[in-house]
């Protein structure tokens, strides 16, 4: 391996360098715990086998960067009061039950001290081992939830997506306690992550228009990023699916000076026109497609986009190539995402999204070998 | 006579008022439920479906839509059974509707709810991550005429599967007709299981819900 370690390669990255190679991160989250004989269920309030499990999907694939939590988009709403129920991956928040269905509900939501909540505690006591054990060596990304996310628990997405064109001084009134509260949440990781990925699924323009981006998501995540920069942890905006129009507010909220990435999956080419329509637009019309991989391509429009301001993290499809693919898919793959995202570095290989704990083992493998290969700066 | 381009633009953008006012309107005038539902509502689901598609509608606007349709179906509704008779049946079609195993996304399955129940139906919804034997279980306790399963991710795509199989061995496959539908589904594999339709929007479900039911009756 190059002369860099985990830690050092990802923080170049982060900080828009060049380092001695592509840092590449696998994103084997939930599927983690399968490694140590255990299961979400068994596990996710013990923080000892969460950072285990976490170390030793680490040591068998061999990736830079170590996740902490694995309900990230849901613990701020769960400590809001949100029931949740048991999938095979995760406890997610149930949205048929909400705890604001009224404004007066949102005047009375519940906010424990991160401490004091079963999850938030054992998310906070995960990081603090996981930095402790390989903190020195790994990057270690705490997920967390964005404000507009966790609104969505709270409420349903249809009654907030309601109420933003017919009450938006309520909408607003309800993000701003929700920004507070997470604040507290998200820098209580300061000395125990490197960094704090942000999940924000709801805020991609497969339901979320770029006016709305721009009134109701942008300011908070801005208020988020920068109370997370300033305890010195590097901010990562996640809006998770297609960014067209609103690519560069998700690159702006990350505070201007600071060091911070964006990772989504950018837009599908091949199911979405405006996402071809956008490709085109930034590529010229010539631009070639790759034949069953949507992805890849929209890195090299990202890089050119916002490549100068944030660290670019993607994008293999962690469903078509990473759990139905073959190694060798993996890998031609791998070697696309390097081709478009890696040049003058400020780009992390990983999966577009979070994986399926029923990936094969071979994929994570050829993921990071693939890295290895293909990624080293000449 | 009201005009049938004000009624669209009104439902299209969700003027709620205006809506039921002409739709109201252009009943008195005695334009038949049948004619409005095929001359106005389903060309402006249409529109609002290609919206979508292009990015130039979002949630918010799909959501405001149902809402607009649901108030607005209502006098629709009332005047489709007189015009059909009660000798008939009352209800349009009662649809069991669930994400299925394994599955977390609901946001598209709501909407195909509010559309289906904005187009008169009755759908009793379940919720995300429902297993094949409760899908089942209360589509026969609900007396539903269709079964109604979204899958939006292509590791869930055997929980649409499991529906269907487990119908045929409960010797149950033709009382109930199954529509599919949400991305990581498409028209070829939904054939390939055995699913009756497939769609690929809120607005196609309707079309394919109002088919289907045609074709049990
Ligand atoms: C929001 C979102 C989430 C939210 C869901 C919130 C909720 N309550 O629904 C959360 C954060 C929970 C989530 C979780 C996950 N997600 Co997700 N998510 C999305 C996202 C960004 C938008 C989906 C959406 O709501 N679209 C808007 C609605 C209106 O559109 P729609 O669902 O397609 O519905 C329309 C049609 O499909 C159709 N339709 C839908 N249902 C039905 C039913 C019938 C009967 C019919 C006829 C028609 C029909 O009509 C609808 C309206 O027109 C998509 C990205 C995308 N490209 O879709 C990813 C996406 C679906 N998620 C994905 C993944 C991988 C996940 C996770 C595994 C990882 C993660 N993100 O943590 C988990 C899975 C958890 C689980 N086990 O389900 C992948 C799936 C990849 C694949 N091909 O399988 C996607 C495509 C993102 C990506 N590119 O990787 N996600
Ligand atoms: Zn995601």
């Amino acid at each position: 391996m190059g002369g860099m370690t985990s830690l050092e390669r990802t923080a170049i990255a982060l900080q828009g360098g060049q380092p001695d190679m592509v840092p590449v991160a696998t994103l084997a989250i939930s599927r983690a715990l399968w490694e140590i004989g255990e299961r979400p269920r068994t596990a996710i309030n013990d923080p000892d086998k969460m950072a285990k499990a976490k170390i030793v999907a680490n040591e068998k694939f061999g990736d830079d960067i170590v996740v902490a939590g694995i309900d990230g988009c849901f613990v701020e709403a769960k400590a809001m009061g949100a029931k949740s129920f048991w999938s095979d991956h995760m406890p997610i928040v149930d949205t048929r039950y909400r705890v604001i269905n009224t404004w007066e509900d949102a005047d009375n939501l519940s906010f424990p001290e991160p401490h004091e909540h079963i999850r938030m505690r054992c998310v906070i006591e995960e990081s603090e081992i996981l930095m402790d054990k390989i903190g020195d060596h790994k990057a270690i990304a705490v997920v967390v939830s964005g404000p507009f996310s966790t609104a969505c628990n709270l409420m349903g997405h249809e009654n907030l997506f309601r109420a933003m064109v017919k009450e938006p001084d309520e909408v607003h009134s309800l993000l701003d306690k929700i920004t507070d509260y997470s604040i507290k949440y998200h820098t209580a990781f300061k000395g125990i992550a490197h960094a704090v990925a942000v999940l924000d699924p709801v805020a991609s323009v497969e339901t979320t228009s770029p006016r709305q981006y721009e009134e109701f998501v942008k300011p908070y995540l801005e208020r988020d990023m920068a109370a997370i920069a300033g305890k010195g942890l590097i901010p990562i905006n996640h809006p998770c699916g297609d960014t067209t129009g609103i690519l560069h507010m998700v690159a702006d909220v990350i505070p201007k000076g600071s060091p911070g990435a964006i990772h989504a999956s950018y837009g599908n080419v091949e199911t979405r026109p405006m996402s071809l329509k956008y490709l085109r637009n930034v590529l010229g019309e010539g631009v070639q497609l790759d034949p069953d991989d949507p992805y890849s391509i929209m890195l090299k429009a990202v890089k050119k986009e916002v490549g100068d301001r944030v660290c670019v993290c993607g994008n293999v499809d962690p469903i078509t190539v990473l759990l139905e693919g073959t190694p060798e898919q993996v890998r031609a793959t791998v070697r696309r995402n390097i081709e478009y995202g890696a040049e003058g570095g400020g780009f992390i290989l990983m999966p577009g999204c979070d994986t399926n704990p029923y990936t094969p083992s071979e994929n994570f493998r050829a993921l990071v070998e693939a890295a290895r290969e293909y990624g080293v700066y000449g | 006579m009201v005009d049938f381009e004000e009624l669209k633009d009104a439902l299209i953008n969700g003027r709620k008022e205006e809506a039921v006012e002409l739709t109201q309107k252009a009943l008195e005038e005695g334009i038949s439920a049948r004619h409005l539902i095929s001359n106005v509502i389903l060309p402006a689901s249409k529109v609002v479906g290609d919206r979508y598609e292009h990015g130039e509608f979002f949630l918010s606007e799909l959501v405001q839509y149902g809402d607009t349709l649901k108030v607005v179906m209502g006098p629709i509704m009332a005047r489709l059974k007189e015009e059909i008779g009660d000798e008939r049946q009352e209800r349009v079609g009662r649809v069991v509707l669930a994400t299925v195993k394994g599955d977390l996304h609901d946001i598209g399955k709501n909407i195909v709810r509010l559309f289906l129940e904005g187009n008169g139906f009755e759908v009793l919804d379940l919720g995300v991550d429902v297993p094949a034997e409760k899908v089942i279980d209360v589509a026969i306790e609900y007396n539903a005429d269709i079964i109604a399963l979204s899958c939006l991710m292509s590791v869930t795509r055997d929980g649409v599967k499991e529906v269907i199989d487990e119908l045929s061995r409960r010797g149950l496959r033709s009382r109930f007709a199954v529509l599919v539908g949400g991305r990581s589904t498409s028209e070829k594999w939904a054939g390939q299981i055995g699913a009756d339709r497939w769609a690929p929007d809120a607005v196609n479900a309707v079309d394919a819900a109002f088919d289907l039911i045609r074709q049990q009756s």
